[in-house]
């Protein structure tokens, strides 16, 4: 797999979110005044090059350095190019990217926030107490997580802690980062319509159409 | 019986040309030139009204598609074009980092005021550079429920395919 884009439209945390739910191996690169390479192996971060200078001999040291830098990356060129998944040597490293995404959560600005739209309505996942047991977590974003019931939209999320968190764009922050590290996701729905019917099942009915046509 | 169903998604990712290519009926376009740069850009067409096709299934059943304009965000025509609906396909130029982030936005709009099926077509497939469906529906977060295909609208052999493999 292979892709390239921008920051902005899209922001780091996106990124991270494609990698982790698709547990991609590969290498990510982000191009501004600075290079920065990340490698992932099934989704996990396993390695990060810095500057000669920055350097550590200790690899988990490199990663949480590039932790702090992802986090100010606003503007960048970006690419991803897959690879075959790596061996899991016993000295490697694989860092989770749950609470890493969490942590860059916590540095979003206003403008990135264009993908929580007033009116997106988040639910928990199913493994979501698992997930956050191994993530340090605040007692904010706990609170977000409780209000979230699979209805309330965003607009709704943020009216009913308003008073409580005191901060719009806090909340807004902590429901981007609880939905790129995976602990919600956007609500299924329930259909109206009755499936069964082919008739009014449109897709159904175009294929139809097709076929004979 | 008429079916009503929505075609929609950003600026140029194909609403028109989707239309064009199933509608048995020469659909009746709005197309105008496009004046700022951004957009001419893009393309030398632009939908200002709306596009209408017609689709027959059968002696009971005829679906009629409407192709929002990509231009405003959600005016008042955008309300009103949701009464009765029963489908939406939702197109990406798959090509365009911009409008994967733009359908985002409009799927928000659709999702929460209808619970009806959606598909969404990771359009200009057959272009160089096209982001992976994979990253698309994991950009849009889409659910289990919301198909999201590749596929390419100018040709019709193209959406043939496209569709029995969706029946499989
Ligand atoms: N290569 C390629 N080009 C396509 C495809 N589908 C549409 N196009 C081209 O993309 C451009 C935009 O297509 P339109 O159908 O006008 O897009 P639209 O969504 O109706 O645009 P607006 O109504 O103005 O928002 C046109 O030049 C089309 O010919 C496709 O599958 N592949
Ligand atoms: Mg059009």
């Amino acid at each position: 797999m292979e892709f390239e884009g921008t920051i902005p439209p899209l922001t780091v945390l996106d990124i991270l979110q494609i990698i982790r739910e698709n547990k991609l191996t590969g290498e990510l690169t982000f191009y501004n005044s600075q290079k920065l390479t990340l490698i992932f192996n099934k989704g996990k971060i396993t390695y990060s090059s810095l500057s000669e200078e920055e350097k550590n001999i200790d690899p988990i040291v490199n990663i949480k350095k590039s932790i702090q830098l992802l986090k100010l990356i606003k503007n960048a060129k970006f690419y991803f190019k897959s690879s075959k998944d790596l061996d899991n040597n016993r000295n490697s490293v694989n860092l989770p990217l749950e609470s890493i995404i969490i942590e860059i959560s916590r540095n979003i600005e206003l403008r990135e926030l264009t993908k929580i739209s007033d009116e997106f309505i988040p639910e928990k996942t199913k493994n979501y107490k698992k997930m956050i047991s191994n993530i340090n977590i605040t007692l904010d974003e706990i609170k977000v997580l409780n209000i979230i019931n699979g209805k309330r939209t965003v607009k709704e999320i943020t009216e009913l802690l308003k008073h409580d968190l005191n901060d719009e764009l806090k909340i807004r922050k902590i429901l981007y980062g609880l939905l790129a590290s995976g602990i919600i996701k956007r609500a299924e729905r329930k259909l109206k319509i009755d499936l069964k019917s082919i008739a009014i099942d449109p897709i159904k009915g175009i294929i139809r159409r097709l076929k004979g046509s | 019986m008429k079916v009503k169903i929505i075609v929609t998604g950003p600026f140029g990712a194909g609403k028109t040309q989707f239309i064009r290519t199933i509608s048995e009926i020469d659909p009746v376009l709005t197309e105008q030139k496009t004046k700022n740069k951004e957009e001419s850009q893009k393309k030398d067409f632009k939908t200002v009204g709306m596009d209408f096709g017609k689709v027959t299934i059968d002696n009971d059943t005829v679906l009629y598609l409407f192709g929002t304009p990509g231009q405003d965000r959600f005016s008042l025509t955008w309300e009103s074009l949701i009464k009765g609906v029963l489908g939406i396909v939702l197109l990406v130029d798959s090509t365009d980092i911009n409008s994967i982030v733009k359908a985002r936005s409009i799927l928000d709009f659709f999702y929460s005021r209808v619970k009806i099926p959606y598909i969404v077509a990771a359009n200009k497939q057959d272009l160089l550079k096209t982001w992976p469906i994979e990253a698309i529906k994991s950009y849009l977060d889409l659910d289990e429920n919301v198909k999201i295909l590749p596929r390419v609208a100018k040709d019709k052999e193209s959406v043939k395919r496209y569709y029995l493999n969706f029946l499989r």
